[in-house]
């Protein structure tokens, strides 16, 4: 913790706060409209370009920890540069889904990934498993974004402020800035997601790169890391498998399109070429960012604050390199990046609450649907507010993040099966899921990181394993119906629309 | 054709990154590449050719013209 005696410090922190939240509200008003149907409030009436999709799945994908805990993996080694690797090769997944996912999206009105899967395999029972299992998955990050904005007001404050003042203000942070994503929905979202990642990823990239060339964090210095720093986990001279990098980087690759945050940024675009061209822009922003972040972390790792402490290691460095005024830009940089992601956790859970699982028993009209959803996002944020609080010590709270994530990969197979290929049935998509995910619960509850006597796999791709086997055998063992085979096979022949043919060709038949 | 590259490409990829004994053997390198450890370069090399893939591939289905036009009513 950094502390300080003059009082103008505190002011230079809180005043830059304050003056991010203003613009971030100036966003929301200006562009504040109300929405027409379920569709406008849960996707923006699927009407949005590549930048508004690459910057909102940004947001969505890397949270305020990324500049604590990633960021002090990077201070520690070549283990920080792993993220950079599953999270591009993740969101390749979303070109190759894009053709279907969208069409498929458009043509039945769809607006979250449960949606998606319950249409393919024509089955209600699919959709809310898959939707349970998102919301629960998220709701642990959300909790853990809350207690981040707390510490984030720590520094702000110079540690003047207790712990549970940092807490209750950071919760109220969120509160307010809840308002209104429960208002605008989608819309509101997405435009204040572009206006945070501008601040969370472009600046803090920018700010990195200066940093780099200057004489407090020098490039130069990343040719002369201490040879312990480059060991990955795995070789034998660490306490890991040669399976461990395996499964994290496997987890994070089939991972990124089973976050419904993620997914659901899809849906948000106005065509196939939009999600495509926004993959490109996503993997330059997420790639870009979280790369030169960790050349940056990598780079004062020999500071010793930073050594001392890697998971403060963001806010240290800069003030060491350029005081409160530094200090207060990686602050709002932060700040940025946790609100943003809180936001996208918070509307997707409402929206699954509404449209997978509050029409268990009957369709519900346009409004309904609306109100149900805000109703869903004021209870999921006031209950994760609530647990942030009274959880803020509660050292087990990173074994449910870590539970959540092994559980939200059991719907790749589904997912990836389900959009890829006509094979599976629904029986084969429930029983995988449930298998997997208690395959995935009790083994994280066991072994928390690895499993040493797997090589170092973790339990979630042991999950993946017997979920896939659990769908291939059931999908085998009961052959879908003529007329089923035919609803999927009309599915698949959905997606030929190719563009219009340049002048002097003729356009292929449909 | 093309589809059939770009997938050895992405595979290759993939090998690179999930593959124990290819990562593996960077592990603790001091070769230096573009001033980064080999170990570092190692994992964004794979992110840049990451990229650099599906952005030839957005070119290539652009001209080829087979990314449907739909677009949804706004």
């Amino acid at each position: 913790m950094i502390h300080t005696v003059n009082a103008a410090h505190l002011a230079i922190t809180f005043g830059a706060i304050a003056l991010f939240m203003a613009g971030m509200l100036a966003v929301l008003y200006a562009t504040n409209r109300k929405s027409a149907n379920f569709t406008d409030y849960a996707v923006g009436a699927r009407s949005y370009g590549p930048w508004f999709v690459a910057m909102s799945y940004t947001n969505s994908w890397w949270p305020g920890s990324t500049f604590t805990a990633f960021f002090a993996l990077s201070v520690g080694g070549a283990l920080g540069f792993y993220g950079m690797v599953y999270a591009t090769l993740g969101v390749t997944a979303m070109y190759l889904m894009a053709q279907r996912a969208w069409t498929w999206g458009q043509r039945f009105n769809l607006t979250t990934q449960p949606d998606l899967l319950g249409m393919r395999f024509n089955s209600p029972a699919v959709k809310r498993i898959a939707s349970i299992i998102g919301i629960i998955s998220v709701f642990p990050w959300v909790v853990m974004g809350i207690q981040a904005l707390a510490t984030l007001f720590e520094f702000a404050s110079f540690g003047r402020w207790t712990v549970t003042t940092c807490l209750v203000v950071g919760v109220l942070v969120v509160l307010v800035r809840q308002y209104w994503t429960v208002s605008m929905g989608m819309r509101g979202l997405i435009m204040t997601d572009m206006y945070q990642g501008l601040i969370a990823y472009v600046l803090c990239a920018a700010l990195c790169v200066v940093l780099l060339l200057g004489p407090h964090a020098p490039y130069s210095a990343l040719a002369s890391l201490p040879q312990k720093m480059l060991l990955i986990p795995g070789d034998s001279r660490t306490h890991y498998g040669p399976m461990y990098m395996f499964s994290l980087i496997f987890t994070g690759v089939i991972g990124s399109m089973c976050w419904p945050m993620s997914f659901q940024r899809i849906y948000t675009a106005s065509g196939v070429r939009a999600v495509k061209k926004g993959t490109v822009l996503t993997m330059l922003l997420v790639g870009g960012f979280y790369g030169i972040l960790m050349l940056f972390a990598a780079a004062v790792s020999r500071d010793p604050s930073v050594a001392a402490h890697p998971q403060q290691g963001w806010f240290l460095a800069l003030f060491d390199i350029g005081g409160p005024w530094l200090l207060a830009l990686a602050i709002v940089i932060v700040l940025a990046a946790s609100i943003g992601h809180v936001d996208g956790c918070v509307q997707v859970c409402g929206t699954q609450f509404a449209n997978d699982l509050a029409t268990w028993n009957r369709p519900r009209s346009d409004r309904q649907l609306t109100v149900l959803a805000k109703s869903g996002m004021v209870v999921f944020i006031a209950a994760a507010a609530l647990v942030a609080y009274l959880t803020f010590d509660y050292a087990r709270l990173q074994l449910l993040a870590q539970i959540s994530y092994q559980g939200i990969i059991q719907l790749a197979v589904p997912l990836f099966f389900g959009i890829f290929t006509r094979r599976g049935n629904k029986e084969g998509a429930v029983g995988g899921m449930i298998v997997g995910i208690l395959i995935a619960v009790v083994l994280t509850v066991l072994y928390p990181d690895d499993i040493p006597g797997l090589g170092s796999l973790t339990s979630g791709i042991v999950g993946v394993i017997a979920n896939a086997v659990v769908f291939v055998l059931l999908a085998y063992a009961k052959k879908p119906t003529a007329e089923e085979q035919a609803r999927v096979d009309a599915l698949f022949s959905l997606n030929r629309t190719p563009r219009p043919a340049a002048s002097g060709q003729e356009a292929p038949a449909v | 054709m093309r589809t059939l590259l770009f997938r050895i490409y992405f595979v290759a990829l993939l090998l690179f990154a999930l593959c124990p004994p290819l990562y593996l053997s960077v592990s603790g390198s001091p070769v230096v590449l573009f001033g980064l450890p080999l170990p570092i370069a190692y994992w964004i090399g794979i992110t840049v050719l990451a990229g650099v893939g599906v952005s030839l591939l957005y070119a290539a289905e652009y001209w080829q013209r087979t990314i449907t036009e739909e677009e949804s009513a706004r």
